[in-house]
């Protein structure tokens, strides 16, 4: 037996541990199951969503996205589902931009025929620092896609380092001595505490992407200089809460860039805005390029939004049982702004 | 049913867990106990978060039969996060939209299955319905008012599996036990040539009150 990840958590009995007690062997059994579950089951780094874009026959469109993921992540999966827009199979192929691997699929035409896939990347290196990923459909046949997502593929088990956090269940078993070392017994849980409540965030929070293209019918855009929102509403964003002190308030921040570009050379200045229910708000302002650009720079940190914890005592965890919603708002002097994606995630920068 | 007592994370200082400093009971409670279940607690994730463009939707276009449910669109596999009691991780959701022609329904299904359409009409703690009865896009409360559904102790034996998965970069192939689940919308109008026009979907775990 190792650091391996169960099914579920298995959270330890507060009332087993008391003053004058002995701290049995059990309660640390449960709590590194629990840890090893928190770190290795399996974060989305991509919430799904409906990019629903046409691809013409011989077209191609590049998906991008901004991610910290997990260093405990070693493969992601890709789930894209598409739509053949004629009533045959549609054949295209996908491939994921960090492996390069190119795999041919096919959509179907009746929704209730929608096919989904699902493609395995393997990662080169674990790392939680952020990176781009993202994938490149290249259609034979026209297609609409409906639904991509990405996640990472839950672990058998953790290494038991200081990195990957896992905690040796031998270690814990009874009779066993109680000691100080890195993924083992009552110092590896402590060390494990600390990194899982980094590791065990929630990654992707909002990451919308409707492919690298200023066609017509993808990317959103606008000529607006004040500003325009090029959605059909508000979407809500919650954060896991982690304090509970005065200090810590009722917000944590999370992570956003955009990716952009002007329709031509000389463009007025740009801005991307935020703002929330609660009153936050933050803004990305820039000359957009013509070419396709994260925004902030990649060189530097990304723009920080404010954004309601959870609150574990209401029923679905909304604090004072209303949405904290996101508004999203461009602008650009003169010129055509062009968005293409937004990324906005939970960092392991606040945690 | 939040595990963790003070259903918050506890901050100690590096000397209370220095090296060859005993394990007492408060440290154990707070940092070991507490902070252990604290973290699970708050280990759910985000699984869908869409809006459309503006002037964009998914509808169910024309259906061949009035009041028949179709199948609008359907988010997954994911893994889906399981309780202790083995029961998963509450889903916070949220459906937008309108209607073209004349009102109807919708309905949100978490579900182990890849179509449940056949079903749909059985489904309970698993399934959210919606009365679509604007033409202004919005939000939609749900009908009964719960923003929550989550899939029985059943419901996730029956869609639990294996997954092949590698022990680290580069490494062996063993098997994990995961329980894959979607989120299918489907909706229905009176008329079959009327439609549901979908515009927005949320579904966030939460480990419930």
């Amino acid at each position: 037996m190792s650091a391996l990840v169960p099914f579920n958590p298995s959270p330890p009995n507060e009332t087993r541990v008391r003053g004058g007690l002995p701290i049995s062997s059990s309660t640390f059994q449960d709590a590194a199951l629990t840890l090893n579950w928190a770190m290795g089951h399996g974060a989305e780094l991509i919430p799904f969503y409906s990019p629903n874009v046409n691809i013409s026959a011989a077209g191609s469109l590049t998906f991008a996205y901004r991610v910290e993921p997990r260093y405990q992540q070693v493969q992601r999966a890709w789930v894209i589902s598409v739509k053949s827009q004629s009533a045959s199979l549609a054949a295209f192929d996908f491939t994921p931009s960090v492996s390069g691997t190119t795999t041919t699929h096919y959509g179907a035409f009746r929704p209730e025929d929608l096919s989904t896939i699902v493609v395995v990347e393997d990662v080169a290196s674990q790392s939680a620092s952020e990176v781009e990923i993202g994938f490149t459909i290249d259609a034979t046949d026209a297609i609409t896609v409906m639904s991509v997502g990405c996640w990472e593929v839950p672990r058998y088990a953790l290494a038991t380092s200081a990195s990957d956090g896992g905690i040796d269940l031998d270690s814990v078993l009874p009779r066993e001595p109680i000691y100080d070392t890195t993924g083992k017994s009552y110092g590896g849980i402590l060390e494990s505490v600390v990194t899982a409540r980094t590791a065990a965030r929630r990654n992707g929070i909002l990451q919308l992407s409707w492919g690298s293209s200023t066609t017509a019918g993808h990317s959103v855009s606008t000529t607006s200089a004040s500003y325009d929102n090029p959605l059909r509403g508000s979407i809500s964003q919650l954060s896991r809460l982690l304090y509970r002190t005065a200090s810590a308030g009722t917000t944590r921040n999370h992570y956003w860039r955009v990716l952009a570009r002007s329709a031509a050379a000389g463009p007025g200045a740009a801005d991307c805005r935020i703002s929330m229910t609660n009153g936050a708000t933050s803004t990305i302002s820039f000359t957009p390029s013509t070419t396709w650009t994260w925004y902030p720079s990649t060189a530097g940190a990304a723009n920080t939004i404010a954004v309601n914890v959870e609150d574990l005592d209401e029923a679905d965890g909304r604090r004072g049982a209303a949405w904290d919603d996101s508004t999203f708002e461009f602008r650009i002097a003169s010129g055509t702004l062009h968005v293409a994606s937004i990324s906005i995630w939970e960092s392991t920068s606040n945690s | 049913m939040a595990s963790s007592v003070n259903k918050a994370f506890i901050r100690i200082t590096a000397a209370q867990a220095a090296e060859n400093d005993p394990c007492d009971a408060v440290i154990a409670r707070d940092c070991i106990v507490n902070n252990a279940a604290h973290i699970a607690d708050e280990a759910g994730q985000v699984r869908v978060a869409w809006i459309a463009r503006d002037n964009e939707y998914i509808s169910t276009g024309t259906h061949d039969v009035a009041y028949d449910f179709t199948h609008v669109v359907s988010y997954g596999p994911f893994p889906l996060s399981i309780r202790s009691d083995r029961t998963s991780y509450r889903m916070r959701i949220r459906l937008r939209g309108h209607y073209s022609g004349s009102s109807g329904d919708a309905y949100l299904v978490l579900s182990g299955d890849s179509d449940v359409t056949q079903a749909i009409q059985n489904v309970t703690g698993n399934a959210a319905s919606f009365s679509v009865v604007s033409t202004t896009d919005g939000w939609i409360t749900p009908d009964g008012g719960s923003n929550t559904v989550y899939m029985s102790e059943a419901q996730v034996s029956a869609a639990t599996g294996v997954i092949s998965t590698l022990d680290a970069v580069g490494g062996s192939p063993y098997q994990a036990a995961i329980c894959t689940a979607y989120v299918h919308v489907y909706a229905s109008t009176g008329v079959a040539t009327d439609q549901i026009r979908i515009t927005g979907v949320e579904a966030a775990e939460f480990i419930g009150s």
